[in-house]
């Protein structure tokens, strides 16, 4: 055990450093005054427990929340009982320029008293606080600062200064709640939460109106719960309820009753996280432990370890809480200051151009420090115009921090607090993150390395190891500095955190600052301080666990007792080794042992005083033997004094790890001190025989002394011998072991030359993978294919950009299993058809609509290795909405067509290059009278009874495709010659089809037999029409000529001529009218006489039944009854007032002898006398009635009136049409 | 048409036609070229009329209440007797040899160009032969 007093000191200087970062001020403690009482004999040097013991406020919780949070509060605050006891503070991104009314909202959802925050403002438990617009907050013990913002808008992250603030007072006994929000606030300032041990919760962001501010949280594995806002209050209470919250004070004394569940903890975490705790600190391992019980709800260690061995996911989420540690860049601004001037300027200066400047960076989380470290060292190397071959090497013990900082992705918040030149020189700006540029990333090597238990890296120029040694017990803080003072080269500089020192090894290191703890490599290197196993064994393992596993040591006071017992009476001793060297001293040696000039010293047989040297050896020697103990006793010269002093050595067997360990102690022999010879001899007379008896027996000592020293001086000389021989034949041995460190060294260089060589040949590789890295990033980009490759657990391995517009994805879920993300897009199947294709190897495919209305082609394919094995899926997403799209244009047109096709009129039948049918529309079948069983594929000379096995036809269509052809309006008789004929019109063309398929020809049929039909009664009708016209037309000659013949005089000529034409056009009139059906003969007669009647006077008569005359014989009776009636005006009964006329027809015989009769007749008139010649009219009469009427008249000129009858055939069925006459 | 008048006189022409007008009319232009005229207005006339005296020459509208004249052309034809179509129509496909072939004179005409129609038709070929073969 070593001496207590030294193990305290540094602790005791770690919290005095804390302390006052913590606020307590004005506590000058010297490292050694600060004794605490620790009791329990444990580890009192535990950093956190002071802080604790200060945050003993009102328990506050802070809820960050952005763009979406007031949905997300109220549902928080309709939950959250009134008497929690909790303070809650609310951070909303508010607009600054206007009056808040957030805590007038969240006031209807709680009973607690709501208040926007004014500076200085105290702090009550049940009572809600909210910021006040365009402020940052913070917490200052029991007080609410508001502070104005130092960074412009856009760049604030109130949430992570809350988040700070709250970690710093309130340490475990805070929450921080991250809400609905954009953007990533509030991550950074959950880590610091984290590293405090207080709670963390985060909105499901499934139910987060804006996910940004939740998926970062959750992204950076910092959530203890993911939660609806509404369940969180229960976790809340339960929380702050347990033992480690509401009692921090005592933490229920239990590590002291259960010291075998942490060991059985330890080995766990040993067993399957490969992560060794044992170093840790007590208190903070069973802190974290305490920790995680509250977030289970458990009180009882047995019951945790139980959780630990089965929920899947505990462990890992201990391992993380006890490395948890809280690092950003360039943190704790003045220190890093200090550090570029005194450390890293200096440095750049002296080191000559082009040599090499190496940093270590232990235990370097997820990197930040690393790349503070080399951005510094480019800054200054740049400024000083040199160049370096910079190298930092960051090591770390988990892979998950070695893989976030290999990545350098950070958070927006972490890296905005940087100046801007250098967000702009070393970093580039992703969405919501910034990432550390390649040049920076190609300084800094990051590898896995356990600083307690692996070998170091070496001939560093700084090592920067903050933060890391508060949390290890401080036998290993020696260790790790014993370490550092290994690694660093003659003169490297050793940076700490700002509660670190080096403790008690001032022999190696000197310091350069003692505030921000930097110090520098003083004395050769000191390789008995330095012990690890050099593969990476365990061989403290038993020793370790021993501290928890055995019985607590005995109470104090024995202890007290026993230490006062021996240092009364038990003798002067020391404890050396094998070697001689003393590893223990006991009482007051002074009397025995001294100090030579010269190097210090352990050995023993260098440091006794003279007189004890030849029989020590000669007793060392015997001890080397099977001897349990001898003494002797010897005189001490001291100056003029003579001592005799009991030597007793003795072999130390119990406990085990002490053999070959021996006890010396030195007694003064109680005999009273031999009286100095001198005396002897001044009293001869007194005496002279019993002076003489005692020089006898001195001399008889004396000779057995002589006798036994020269016995040992032979023995002794023996051994030289032997000893001589044996360095000889020794020497010999290290020659040839020298000859052979010179091979191996020789091969060693070789084999150095070899990994140099290897080395380069690896750069190279690295360079071709960088470029074909670029190149798949480049195609994947480029193609905008989305596509992820996952495990055979089907956790996310890789995922290209596209992706991100499927999957809510950020660079950090890589690992996370894909059922975690919220598709953009519905697939129920995914999983299914994932875990199909795992299991049978072969590809799926499904089409898929995302949320945003495109389609995609998702296809699930085996990730084969090259070497052929199965690592996983590859899901590739290929955009497919336009080919869709098109598809549906495609057949929307066919659809279209088809109806067309199948609606209209027309028959459309399709035929390939050997005339078969390929298809024909509804229309043909109907045409031809044809059911599609029977045509379609058939050739079209075979359908029907082979009616289109035509030649002209057959010549036309079969050159179509040869040629290109296409014909129109070929018209041909269908069907066999004698039946009825349909007239058939055909139109051709060719179809051309893409894609390499025979063209097609497309022909359309049109039965045109009626048009055929109806285009030859047209022409027959003009024909006719013609023909009517030229005879009426010579009709109107005749009509002329007769009449010009007869007349006396032109105007005679007109008036006879006009009259007749009238009488013909009336009759034409009638017969239109009539519409040439046949006409009235009373209506004939009527018309005639219509001039002629008055209304006063019945001069003219007309009576006779109805009787319908042919057409031809209407308009003759016409123009006989004109002639008749104009005769009648001109000289008959018409031209004097007195004359009379009646006209009178009817029907007689019947058959063949069937007759009309039409009688006209004159009275009154002058008196009548024969023509001299026959006129015109007699003439006409005559010839028109034997001509066109085909019967007879029978003019009379009697001298009281003309009279004339018309007798001509008629027949009742007469007033049929007449035809085309 | 004097010359026309005294080559055409004395010829018997036979006029078939239903139109007593037109019939009256073409009386009257064959009487001023000196022919005698005989009148049929039906086809069964015509036909005993023919029979009867042999027309030097026959007028013969195409159709006669209603009726095509063809059987009266092919009693023309077969008696050789020349004959002139008077009518409206134009040369139809559809019709007889007999008609399709016959000379024609369209309705309506001036006496000038029936009297050389008839000329042409009716007066025999041989003595337009000779005179022309005379200076030969």
């Amino acid at each position: 055990m070593p001496n207590k007093q030294d193990k305290e000191a540094p602790n005791s200087v770690a919290r005095q450093d804390r302390a006052e970062q913590s606020g307590i001020k004005g506590q000058p403690n010297s490292p050694n005054s600060f004794q605490t009482s620790d009791d329990d004999g444990d580890s009192s040097a535990d950093d956190e427990s002071l802080v604790r013991a200060k945050s003993t406020g009102v328990p506050v919780v802070g809820l960050g929340a952005s763009a979406g949070g007031i949905e997300a509060l109220a549902e928080f605050f309709d939950a959250m009982p009134a008497d929690s006891g909790l303070a809650f503070v609310v951070v909303l991104h508010l607009d600054p320029t206007k009056q808040s009314q957030l805590a007038t909202v969240l006031g209807t959802h709680t009973r607690m008293p709501v208040a926007e925050i004014e500076d200085g403002m105290g702090i009550r438990p049940n009572h809600v606080y909210v910021i006040a617009p365009n402020h940052d907050l913070t917490l200052d013990g029991d007080t609410l600062r508001l502070i104005e913002p130092t960074q412009p808008r856009g760049r604030r992250h109130p949430v992570d200064i809350l988040f700070k603030s709250l970690s710093e007072q309130r340490r475990e006994r805070t929450a921080a709640i991250v809400l609905s929000g954009t953007g990533t606030n509030g991550t950074q300032g959950l880590k610091e939460i984290k590293a405090a041990g207080g709670l963390i919760l985060v909105q499901d962001p499934n139910l987060a109106k804006f996910n940004g501010m939740p998926r970062s949280a959750i992204g950076a594995s910092l959530a203890d719960y993911v939660l609806a806002a509404g369940d969180m209050p229960k976790v809340l209470l339960r929380y702050f309820r347990h033992g480690y919250v509401a009692a921090p004070e005592k933490p229920a004394g239990w590590p002291k009753d259960k010291p075998t569940e942490i060991g059985q903890i330890l080995a766990l975490l040993r067993a399957n996280s490969s992560q060794d705790f044992r170093s840790y600190k007590a208190a903070t391992l069973l802190r974290r432990i305490n920790r995680r019980m509250s977030l289970k709800g458990l009180t009882d260690l047995g019951s945790y370890l139980e959780v630990l061995r089965t929920e899947a996911g505990e462990l890992q989420a201990l391992v993380r809480d006890l490395l948890i540690n809280v690092t950003s860049f360039f943190r704790d601004a003045e220190a890093w200051a200090t550090l570029d001037e005194k450390v890293i300027t200096r440095l750049v200066a002296d080191r000559e151009d082009e040599a090499s400047i190496r940093v270590w960076v232990p235990a370097c989380s997820t990197g930040e420090e690393a790349y503070s470290i080399a951005m510094l060292l480019t800054e200054r190397t740049e400024a000083a115009g040199k160049q370096f071959d910079l190298k930092v090497f960051a090591s770390d013990i988990l892979d998950d921090n070695l893989n976030v900082a290999r990545a350098g992705v950070y958070p927006a918040a972490s890296v905005e607090t940087l100046p801007a030149e250098r967000i702009q020189r070393f970093f580039e700006k992703l969405d919501g993150s910034y990432q550390v540029k390649r040049i920076l990333r190609d300084l800094v090597v990051f590898a896995r390395q356990d600083l307690l238990r692996e070998p170091p890296f070496s001939r560093m120029d700084l090592i920067t190891c903050r933060n890391m040694l508060i949390y290890i017990e401080p036998e290993a803080q020696q260790r790790a500095v014993a370490l550092f003072h290994f690694a660093l080269r003659e003169g490297g500089r050793l940076f700490l955190g700002s509660a670190e020192t080096i403790g008690r090894a001032d022999d190696l290191f000197e310091t350069v600052s003692k505030k921000w703890r930097i110090f520098r490599r003083i004395g050769p290197a000191r390789h008995d301080i330095v012990s690890f196993p050099l593969l990476g064994g365990r061989p403290e393992s038993n020793q370790a666990e021993a501290s928890y596993t055995h019985e607590p040591p005995s109470p104090r006071v024995i202890e007290t007792a026993r230490r006062a017992l021996l240092d009364r009476y038990a003798p002067a001793s020391v404890m050396i080794d094998q070697k001689g060297r003393i590893i223990y001293f006991h009482g007051d040696t002074g009397d025995y042992l001294k100090h030579p000039s010269g190097e210090p010293t352990r050995d023993l047989l260098a440091m006794v005083r003279d007189g004890l040297l030849t029989k020590l050896r000669g007793a060392l020697l015997k001890m080397a033997g099977d001897d349990q103990g001898t003494s002797f006793v010897a005189q001490i010269r001291h100056g003029e004094t003579h001592r005799s002093v009991v030597v007793t050595v003795s072999k130390l067997s119990v406990p085990q790890n002490t053999s070959g360990m021996l006890m010396v102690t030195f007694e003064p022999e109680m005999r009273a001190p031999l009286a100095p010879v001198p005396e002897v001899y001044e009293a001869p007379g007194a005496g002279e025989r019993e002076a003489s008896s005692a020089l006898e027996s001195e001399l008889r000592s004396t000779r057995a002394e002589l006798h036994g020293t020269i016995e040992q001086l032979e023995s002794v000389n023996e051994e030289m011998k032997a000893a001589n021989e044996e360095a000889t034949s020794m020497n010999e041995e290290l020659q040839s072991s020298n000859e052979e460190l010179e091979t191996s060294k020789e091969e060693l260089q070789s084999f150095n030359e070899e990994l140099h060589s290897v080395n380069s040949q690896l750069q190279h590789k690295i360079g071709e993978l960088d470029q074909i890295s670029n190149d798949l990033a480049n195609l994947l980009s480029g193609t905008e294919i989305a596509t992820l490759f996952l495990d055979t657990e089907l956790r996310i391995k890789w995922f290209s950009p596209a992706t991100k517009q499927l999957l809510e994805l950020v660079s950090s879920d890589v690992g996370r299993p894909i059922s975690h993300f919220a598709r953009k897009f519905v697939d129920d199947k995914l999983l299914a058809d994932a875990a199909t294709v795992l299991e049978k190897l072969a590809p799926i495919e499904a089409e898929i609509r995302s949320d945003a209305g495109r389609w995609f082609n998702r296809r699930i394919l085996p990730y084969r290795t090259r070497d052929n094995r199965i690592a996983g899926l590859v899901l590739t997403f290929m955009d497919i909405t336009e080919r869709r799209r098109a598809t549906e244009v495609i057949n929307e047109a066919r659809v279209y067509a088809e109806a067309i096709v199948e609606t209209g009129r027309q028959s459309l039948v399709v035929l390939d290059a050997g005339m078969r049918v390929q298809s024909a529309n509804r229309a043909f079948y109907k045409l031809f009278d044809l059911v599609p069983d029977r045509v379609v594929g058939r050739s079209l000379y075979e359908l029907g009874r082979g009616e289109w096995n035509v030649p002209d036809l057959r010549n036309i269509l079969e050159e179509i495709l040869p040629k290109d052809h296409q014909f129109q309006d070929f018209e041909f008789m269908f069907g066999p010659a004698g039946s009825s004929r349909q007239w058939i019109l055909l139109n051709a063309r060719r179809l051309v089809r893409n894609g390499g398929r025979d063209d097609l020809i497309l022909l359309a049929v049109e039965d045109i037999t009626e048009r055929k039909h109806a285009a030859g009664h047209q022409e027959m009708l003009v024909g006719e029409l013609n023909h009517r016209v030229k005879n009426v037309l010579t009709t109107v000659q005749a009509l002329m000529t007769q009449t010009s013949r007869r007349s006396k005089s032109l105007e005679d000529f007109i008036s006879n001529f006009t009259g007749r034409l009238h009488a013909l056009a009336r009759a034409h009139n009638l017969l239109v009218e009539k519409e040439w059906v046949g006409a009235d003969i009373g209506q004939i007669v009527r018309e005639i006489l219509e001039p002629y009647r008055t209304d006063d006077e019945v001069r003219v008569m007309a009576e006779g039944p109805k009787l319908m005359v042919r057409p031809q014989v209407g308009v003759t009776l016409m123009m006989i009854l004109y002639e008749l009636a104009t005769n009648a005006v001109k000289y008959g009964a018409l031209s004097v007032p007195a004359g009379r006329l009646s006209v009178n027809w009817h029907q007689s015989g019947a058959g063949e002898a069937e007759r009309c009769h039409v009688l006209w007749s004159e009275e009154g008139g002058p008196k009548v006398t024969s023509p001299p010649q026959q006129g015109f009219g007699t003439k006409f009469i005559e010839r028109s009635t034997t001509y066109e009427l085909g019967g007879e008249a029978r003019l009379d000129y009697r001298e009281e009136g003309v009279r004339c009858e018309l007798i001509f055939p008629w027949s009742g069925k007469q007033n049929s049409p007449p035809g085309a006459s | 048409m004097a010359t026309h008048a005294k080559t055409l006189a004395g010829l018997f022409i036979l006029v078939v036609e239903d139109e007593v007008l037109i019939a009256m009319m073409l009386e009257d232009m064959l009487q001023d070229l000196g022919c005698s005229v005989a009148l049929a207005g039906s086809i069964d006339e015509a036909l005993s009329l023919i029979r009867e005296n042999t027309p030097d020459g026959v007028l013969l509208d195409m159709n006669i209440h209603g009726q095509k004249t063809v059987a009266v052309a092919e009693e023309l034809v077969s008696r050789s007797v020349p004959f002139l179509l008077v009518t409206g129509y134009g040369a139809a496909d559809g019709d007889p040899l007999v008609i399709k072939a016959a000379p024609r004179i369209q309705k309506p005409f001036s006496e000038e160009i029936l009297s050389r129609r008839m000329e042409e038709v009716f007066i025999p070929p041989k003595r337009d032969r000779s005179h022309v073969l005379e200076p030969l």
